[in-house]
């Protein structure tokens, strides 16, 4: 799949593309292993992302236990609100 | 009551009136008889006095001649005077004697009048006028109605009684010749007064008649006393009795003291409210029995139709399956049950023999029995022969039914059946109707070996199986005609499940339209359809195969709104299985209908249910660690199926299309 990466100071914004899936959560986890300490806040832009899986979403857990709670997504398609609203995870990240 | 004593009065009234004006009428028959006759007698008596007093008289005139005194002149000597008077005090003496009122001696002269010579009158009789008026000489003209008589009497014979009502008064009048030395010396003339005769007559009549009538009136009034208190009051008692008889209490009885007749009624009453009370006492009881009997009967119906509902259907991926009963008017024997379970659909269809409460109790324990077997996983054959064991083994009414079982897969289209002595199903919809055929074993609950096999038949996309009871082919029409199996295999049309049973019930209907429903109705249709299917050929059991296997899934998935939840579902179960099965394969099954999406995923690992332990919600923060995915595939199937068969774990997820 395809991921860009944009660092902006301490501001890290990442943007999955496509298929967010079990096969597809390795390349994604590798983007989020690549962030520094200095970043302290990450914006995951799901505006082209299609699909993500529990895979996808175990890593943002992990994103979001790193970063201690500074897990930003936005763009978020209503499908993947829908897998949010799902598996809770609507109540404790910041979804814009 | 009161029309009793009304009836009581009425009757004797009537009887009184009807003696009363009988007494009458005797009365006046009485009076004209004893009139008639006192009347002739006295009349009798007059004319045997008149004979009497001609004979004295001829026999004292015999030789004297009173004629020569027939003139005035002749009496003027005084001896013929005193003998003229002695003659006369002697016509008084015997008129007094014979109670004729006159009587006289007169000549006639040229055959038209009369001149009188003596007349002589009784002590009561007016004698000083007569004797001016009928005194010797007095010639006067002889009235035409005496003519006769008096010439008659005058040529020698006794004439009369001659009635005559003249100014002397109403009287008899007699005349005969006096013969004095052989010749007619004048005639004589008696009169009777009528009137007197009358009166005597009369006197003896109403003597006669008043005893008589009041002999009558006595007997009457004691015979009205007698019927009054010897059969009218009994009557009236027993009346009284009649009315106030109450058939729920005891009642004393009457002694009544009267005439044979009247002492049968009341015996005969007594008898007869004894038997009324006593039929009425039946009466209840069989009542009470009846509805008894109703209201058993209202609960067989109740088990039937609370067990058999008049139409029910169920619907799943690929399948909808309709029932409709129409029980005839007792309480019959057919049944039908349809369930869903493990992704099977389940129908049974049963006719027990006989009717009403017993046929009802055998239905509800039969349907149980076979439901509770095939909930156990038992094949249809195997649970119609482990029902006819039990049923074999304990059934002292003899009873036994005819059962067809099936268990229908839709994701493969197989149905797997047994037939236990049933009507043969009909296929229809997959272009020509036909008859599925099965090795059908005998009815339940008669041999202990009944034998049953499973019979299997691949059901293609569109084709309905209608199972039935015999209520359908041998259905008779007005003309005692049987709906038979052909009709059966031309009528059953329809593209729903629905549309192809109720084409059969109505058919029947219109059939024996006019006719008294005698069997139970009852058919049940499963109708098949899927849209597509995907390839079936397996997967390696690894991580990689999940692209192929979404492929599959999204190319026939295509045009559904959630496929993406759907394929996250498929995902999440996929690399469950690839992750913890230890398989080589995965056999992938996916298909589509109307409004539903089936994946079924086989893999021959070791045996795992995923759905027995489904962790709770967690914490967020332990979401990192699983048990995720199978949250979510909960959240989305529809159905989230597992079973473990020919060391196979099988997973069905089963998806509804969603309207999004």
């Amino acid at each position: 799949m395809n991921i860009t990466k944009e660092i902006n100071g301490s501001t890290a914004v990442i943007r999955p593309e496509g298929w967010l899936d079990t096969q597809s959560a390795d390349e994604f986890k590798e983007v989020l292993d690549t962030l520094g300490p200095d970043i302290t806040q990450l914006t995951i832009d799901m505006e082209k992302l299609e699909y993500i899986s529990s895979a996808g979403l175990r890593l943002i857990v992990a994103a979001y236990k790193h970063m201690n709670g500074a897990v930003t997504i936005i763009n978020a398609s209503i499908e993947i609100r829908d897998v949010f609203r799902m598996t809770g995870f609507d109540k404790r990240l910041s979804i814009q | 009551m009161r029309q009793g004593i009304k009836l009581r009065n009425y009757a004797l009234r009537r009887i009184a009136v009807t003696a009363i004006l009988l007494i009458i009428a005797t009365a006046a028959v009485l009076t004209l008889i004893t009139w008639i006759y006192f009347s002739r007698f006295t009349s009798e008596t007059c004319t045997a006095d008149a004979q009497y007093f001609a004979k004295t008289v001829a026999d004292t005139f015999e030789h004297i001649n009173i004629v020569k005194y027939s003139s005035t002149d002749s009496l003027d000597n005084e001896k013929d005077k005193a003998i003229y008077q002695a003659v006369r005090e002697y016509l008084k003496g015997l008129c007094d004697l014979t109670g004729a009122k006159y009587t006289y001696l007169f000549n006639v002269e040229d055959e038209r009048d009369m001149r009188y010579i003596m007349t002589a009158a009784s002590d009561d009789a007016e004698d000083d006028v007569v004797q001016v008026e009928r005194g010797l000489g007095v010639r006067v003209r002889i009235p035409d109605y005496d003519l006769d008589n008096i010439l008659n009497a005058a040529g020698g014979s006794f004439t009369g009684p001659c009635p005559v009502n003249n100014r002397y008064g109403n009287v008899l009048i007699y005349y005969f010749p006096l013969i004095t030395d052989g010749e007619t010396a004048c005639v004589v003339g008696i009169d009777f007064d009528v009137s007197a005769v009358r009166r005597k007559a009369f006197g003896y009549t109403a003597r006669i008649v008043i005893v008589i009538t009041a002999v009558l009136t006595a007997v009457l009034g004691v015979l009205l006393i007698v019927l009054s208190r010897k059969v009218f009051s009994p009557i009236k008692k027993i009346s009284v009795k009649m009315n106030s008889f109450d058939p729920e209490h005891e009642q004393e009885k009457l002694d009544i003291h009267s005439y044979h007749e009247i002492k049968e009624i009341n015996n005969s009453f007594n008898k007869l409210s004894d038997d009324i009370r006593g039929y009425i006492g039946n009466l209840r009881a069989m009542t009470e029995e009846r509805a008894k009997t109703a209201a058993e009967l209202n609960i067989a119906r109740s088990i039937q139709i609370g067990m058999v509902p008049k139409q029910s259907s169920i619907s799943g991926f690929g399948y909808e399956v309709f029932a409709g009963a129409e029980p005839a008017r007792e309480v019959g024997g057919d049944f039908y049950d349809l369930f869903e379970m493990n992704g099977q659909v389940f129908f049974v269809i049963a006719d027990v023999s006989g009717k009403g409460i017993a046929a009802a109790l055998f239905m509800a324990m039969v349907m149980n029995m076979i439901r509770g077997k095939l909930r156990m996983g038992l094949s249809p054959a195997e649970a119609l022969n482990a029902a006819n064991d039990e049923l074999c083994a304990e059934n002292p009414e003899g009873m036994f039914v005819t059962v067809f079982a099936a268990a229908f897969d839709p994701l493969t289209g197989e149905l797997v059946f047994a037939n236990a002595g049933h009507t043969r199903p009909l296929l229809t919809g997959g272009g020509k109707n036909r008859f599925l055929d099965p090795d059908t074993g005998i009815a339940l609950g008669l041999f202990e070996d009944a034998g049953m096999i499973d019979e299997t038949v691949m059901l293609g996309s569109g084709e309905c199986v209608t199972v039935y009871t015999d209520g359908i082919t041998e259905a008779v029409s007005a003309d005692k005609q049987l709906f038979g199996e052909q009709r059966l295999l031309e009528l059953a049309v329809g593209v729903t499940a629905e549309e192809t049973a109720r084409s059969v019930i109505n058919a029947v209907r219109s059939f024996s339209e006019g006719c008294v429903q005698s069997d139970d109705i009852t058919v049940l249709t499963l109708r098949y359809d899927i849209e597509g299917e995907s390839s079936t050929d397996e997967l390696p059991c690894e991580m990689s195969s999940l692209g192929e296997m979404r492929g599959r899934l999204l190319g026939l998935a295509e045009g559904m709104p959630n496929k993406r939840r759907i394929a996250l579902a498929c995902e999440e179960m996929f690399v469950n299985i690839v992750r913890y099965s230890g398989s080589e394969k995965i056999g992938t099954v996916i298909r589509r209908s109307r409004d539903r999406l089936a994946v079924r995923f086989e893999d021959s690992g070791a045996a795992f249910d995923p759905l027995a332990n489904i962790p709770d919600e967690k914490a967020f923060d332990d979401y990192d660690s699983g048990g995720m995915g199978i949250r979510m595939v909960m959240q989305i199937a529809e159905k989230v199926r597992y079973s473990r068969k020919n060391d196979k774990n099988i997973l069905t997820m089963i998806f509804a299309a969603e309207d999004q």
